[in-house]
């Protein structure tokens, strides 16, 4: 009986990784983020919930304020590199969704940062980031205080959506 | 424990906490391999897009339920392939019966290395232009690398089924690519 190598057996296993050529879809990721879950959200959806679009709009109008009285030379400077990064990713998702909150308003990544070195909690967590690098506990506090920041965006974004009424006009 | 498995092992479990920036860092490292399983298995961009969709939005749904038994590489792989199946059997993938004639002769014939030459475009190319059961029973076998046991539970077929199905597979393919060949030279 003939035993002999399949050339295109051969072939595939020497070339795997070149089949895959093609390039992931963009906008696939900008699909999948919104859906992930909202954890530490829930106390605010249920106060949103309560206070109804009042206090989504006094929320959105305190961080609004905020950034304008932000000095523009507040930086990062010193920060442990994986702290830059979680600030620089959650600022972005946060900057996008505030930006689309506020009409006409453009919320930058560098106004977030700025405002969070202002931030007590936010000092505190990176005073901990720099005594403890590479503590996970730590990590995950760091990572909880973003997400926090951005599920409280996202409940804004659809409390705004679904709560806010035209005025009526006689 | 390896440095490399530490590493993904922190990943999964930041992404268990809800660490978004931890879930994008999984979603790039896996999804392009994904999104050309998927396309291998379906062929069209949109559907292997909406695909790829589906089964990240599984992954991270479900992470909690990884219990490590694989890698994690493995399990997405697995949810994108179950999704690629899913997809396929509303297509009614047809398998083709044992009695069926062959364009290219009899199984175990003798390979002419010389009758086509081998590059990655033609190869791809001649794994696309197979029937749907063809090209899946292949790819799973020689591209993704299952054995044919594993595939006889994934496509509910029994194991000497699949094998057939492979050979059958790989006959189609050699003849797709002699046919190009005689294409390309002009014979």
């Amino acid at each position: 009986m003939m035993n002999q190598k399949d050339p295109i057996e051969t072939f595939i296993s020497e070339h795997r990784k070149e089949l895959d050529g093609a390039e992931t879809p963009p906008g696939v990721w900008g699909r999948v983020e919104p859906a992930l879950g909202n954890t530490g959200g829930g106390k605010l959806l249920s106060l949103i919930s309560r206070q109804g679009w009042k206090a989504a709009a006094v929320l959105l109008l305190i961080l609004g304020a905020t950034y304008r009285f932000i000095p523009a030379s507040a930086g990062t400077s010193g920060d442990p590199a994986e702290l830059t990064d979680l600030e620089h990713y959650y600022d972005q998702q946060l900057a996008t969704k505030l930006s689309s909150l506020q009409p006409g308003g453009k919320v930058t990544v560098a106004m977030l940062m700025a405002q969070q070195q202002q931030d007590s909690t936010f000092i505190q967590l990176r005073e901990a980031f720099r005594e403890n690098p590479g503590n996970a506990r730590v990590r995950d506090a760091c990572c909880q205080y973003f997400q926090d920041k951005l599920d409280l965006a996202d409940q804004l974004a659809l409390s705004v959506r679904f709560s806010i009424k035209p005025i009526e006009t006689r | 424990m390896d440095q490399a498995v530490e590493v993904q092992d922190n990943l999964v479990k930041r992404c268990r906490k809800g660490d978004r920036l931890a879930c994008k860092q999984l979603y790039e490292q896996y999804a392009r391999a994904m999104f050309n399983i998927c396309l291998r298995m379906v062929i069209e961009p949109a559907e292997a897009e909406d695909i790829l969709q589906e089964s990240f939005l599984q992954v991270f749904t479900h992470l909690s339920g990884f219990r490590g038994e694989s890698s994690i590489g493995a399990w997405i792989k697995r949810i994108v392939i179950n999704n690629c199946l899913n997809h396929l059997k509303k297509r009614k993938i047809r398998f083709r019966p044992l009695e069926e004639h062959m364009d290219s002769g009899p199984d175990g014939s003798p390979v002419d290395e010389g009758a086509f030459s081998l590059t990655v475009d033609r190869v791809r190319e001649a794994i696309r232009m197979l029937p749907d059961g063809y090209r899946i029973v292949l790819n799973l076998f020689l591209v993704e690398e299952y054995t044919h046991r594993e595939i006889s539970r994934m496509l509910g077929l029994s194991e000497s089924a699949v094998k057939t199905q492979y050979h059958r597979a790989k006959q189609k393919v050699r003849a797709i690519l002699e046919e190009k060949n005689l294409d390309l030279t002009g014979i």
